[in-house]
């Protein structure tokens, strides 16, 4: 079976990239660790610990599977990355700033550099197709002749160009998928998030959409994509995250679908104390079978 | 940019018609105390620096057949000549302005509002002739004063020991105070309105922060600023605030309306001072703006507790 060498997957991302008309463009900056968890711990309330004692690193231009069963506290840790959510202790740095220490009013500017694609879309319906992947960089004060030929040109590229002024309610799920894609990326964000997009699509498209997302973090955009189908990240070489009962687990990341597994390298394994850390660059992978 | 919190939500849909009420209720307490305002300076104006001399009728057993021959007004129940003394003696005191005796028309129609109509037919007109009224004269001073009221007593006195001088001091500061009294509870009515409309307003922008929850979080993930959050809705109060202000001003002005053509039936000498000035009105048509503003601050403070909860 044919095993994905990271010459060829270069090759392929550059070809992809190289159709596609629209891309974040910045630099990825590695002096500082884009997220970085230190003993994290999330509570609702006076409810028991969700997550527990969390350390995580996430380098810039880093891409990361998030995985875990149902319940497992991934969408509290994508949260927690998206600054919907503190932790309840420990400390979090998001873009080099200590959200603990971070004045409330510059919050904001740190969540417009994190684009989050949501399992269930979020699309606000009384919004055009258009107006709902402006929002953002509305939001951002984006000069409005800019802002409709950035939202024309990408809504164009996902293949929606003749759908602009449609309500997002009669489009298809798969449209409606793409559309919430569109606005998490448009202002071309640091760190993109996605909570389970491939949760309501066939392997095909879910294959299609990880892709996708490839091609952002080619760009230089890090990536974190929480998903269930253990199935597709078997697919792809990048590290996975793995929560168990609040638990970050660094796990093994099968490079293919014969046996060639991905692992981080200077990540631990002891629970508690995990570090799982990827820079973005290649990826140290040890064959076990 | 679209309208991310949309107004015909059910939530706030009640809220134009809450202030609507409120504005109308205000107007007419702030109507009444503008008018009594008014009315207790006009009041004032008009008493003040001026005194009523009062000459007592003569004592009715020393003249009773004179009064019974003649059916007279007050006038003819004391010689002409106490009248005209008193008069000479007004005149030639140092700082009055003004001298002018009542006539009995006018006497009788001070008493109209408790004794009726002074006609043939009337009550009063029966018991006119009968009555042992005083004769009064009106004293415009040049500066009304304790001590040149008692000389002028003094001097009054001379002439007969019966003449009062009345400087309206002990009427006036009752019906002052009553007026002041009354304002006190206009203005008091008006903080209450106040304050259940921003309650009203309070419990309405938590209902609709609350419907609009999942929209106003995305916002803020997305990394609107509270401020902006807070715009959404405080524009959407705005407009409602503002709806039910002018719905209200309109109820209020045929209610004005339809009162001051009742105050005109009256035509006492004290409702006439009631008449809102145009000052007063335009005061009045603020109103509306003056809702509309509270009701926007309230929903923006309202919203920032509300962001202040999130992270």
């Amino acid at each position: 079976m044919r095993r994905w060498t990271l010459a060829r997957a270069r090759g392929i991302l550059a070809q992809a990239c190289d159709e596609g008309p629209w891309f974040p463009k910045h630099a990825s900056d590695g002096a500082y660790r884009m997220v970085r968890f230190e003993n994290v711990g999330v509570r609702y309330g006076v409810g028991p610990e969700v997550l527990r004692d969390i350390n995580l690193h996430i380098a810039p231009g880093s891409f990361h599977f998030l995985t875990g069963a149902s319940g497992a506290g991934k969408s509290s840790l994508l949260k927690l990355m998206c600054l919907a959510l503190f932790p309840s202790r420990g400390r979090m740095e998001v873009f080099g700033q200590d959200v603990a220490t971070t004045h409330r009013r510059d919050l904001p500017a740190l969540r417009r550099r994190i684009g989050v694609v949501f399992q269930d879309f979020r699309l606000l319906q009384n919004l055009s197709v258009f107006d709902n992947v402006a929002l953002p960089l509305r939001l951002a004060g984006e000069d409005e002749k800019r802002t409709r030929n950035n939202v024309s040109e990408l809504l164009n590229w996902v293949g929606l160009g003749t759908r602009l002024d449609d309500s997002p309610d009669t489009l298809s799920g798969g449209e409606q998928q793409r559309v919430a894609i569109a606005r998490a990326v448009i202002s071309k964000p640091n760190l993109l998030l996605a909570d389970e997009p491939t949760g309501n699509v066939d392997d095909r498209i879910a294959y299609r959409l990880v892709r996708l997302f490839e091609e952002l973090h080619r760009s230089g955009t890090a990536v974190v994509v929480a998903t269930h189908n253990d199935a597709l990240v078997r697919r792809f070489s990048h590290p996975v995250l793995t929560l168990t009962d609040g638990i970050l687990y660094p796990s093994i990341a099968p490079v293919d679908n014969g046996g060639c597994l991905g692992v981080d390298i200077g990540a631990t394994n002891r629970p508690g104390q995990i570090k799982a850390e990827a820079a973005g660059g290649p990826v140290v992978r040890r064959k076990l079978g | 940019m679209p309208d991310l919190i949309p107004d015909s939500e059910g939530a706030g849909r009640f809220l134009p018609w809450v202030v609507a009420v409120m504005v109308f209720f205000a107007a007419l307490a702030g109507a009444a105390a503008l008018a009594l305002h008014q009315a207790t300076g006009s009041w004032h104006n008009d008493l003040a620096n001026t005194v009523t001399v009062e000459i007592p009728p003569q004592n009715p057993n020393a003249d009773d057949k004179a009064r019974h021959g003649a059916r007279s007004g007050p006038d003819q129940t004391r010689p002409a000549a106490v009248m005209d003394a008193v008069v000479d003696a007004l005149r030639a005191t140092a700082g009055v302005t003004e001298v002018r005796p009542l006539a009995a028309a006018e006497i009788a129609k001070l008493l109209q509002p408790w004794l009726g109509n002074s006609g043939p037919g009337g009550l009063l007109g029966s018991l006119l002739g009968n009555l042992p009224l005083p004769q009064l004269i009106d004293v415009r001073l040049s500066e009304a004063g304790p001590a040149g009221l008692a000389l002028l007593a003094k001097r009054l006195a001379k002439i007969d020991p019966g003449i009062r001088i009345d400087d309206h001091q002990i009427w006036l500061g009752k019906l002052i105070r009553l007026s002041q009294s009354l304002q006190w509870m206009m203005a008091a009515c008006l903080a209450m309105i106040c304050f259940a409309t921003c309650s009203v307003v309070i419990f309405g922008t938590r209902a609709a922060f609350a419907a609009h929850l999942e929209v106003v979080k995305l916002l803020h993930v997305m990394g609107a600023r509270d401020s902006y959050i807070a715009r959404l809705f405080q524009w959407r109060a705005l407009n409602m605030g503002l709806k039910g202000g002018l719905i209200g001003l309109a109820v209020t002005v045929a209610a004005l309306f339809a009162l001051s053509r009742l105050a005109a039936d009256l035509e006492g000498p004290l409702f006439g001072d009631l008449a809102l000035s145009p000052l007063a009105l335009l005061a009045l048509a603020t109103l509306p703006l003056l809702a509309a503003g509270l009701t926007a601050l309230t929903a923006r403070r309202t919203v920032l507790y509300e962001l202040s909860r999130l992270p």
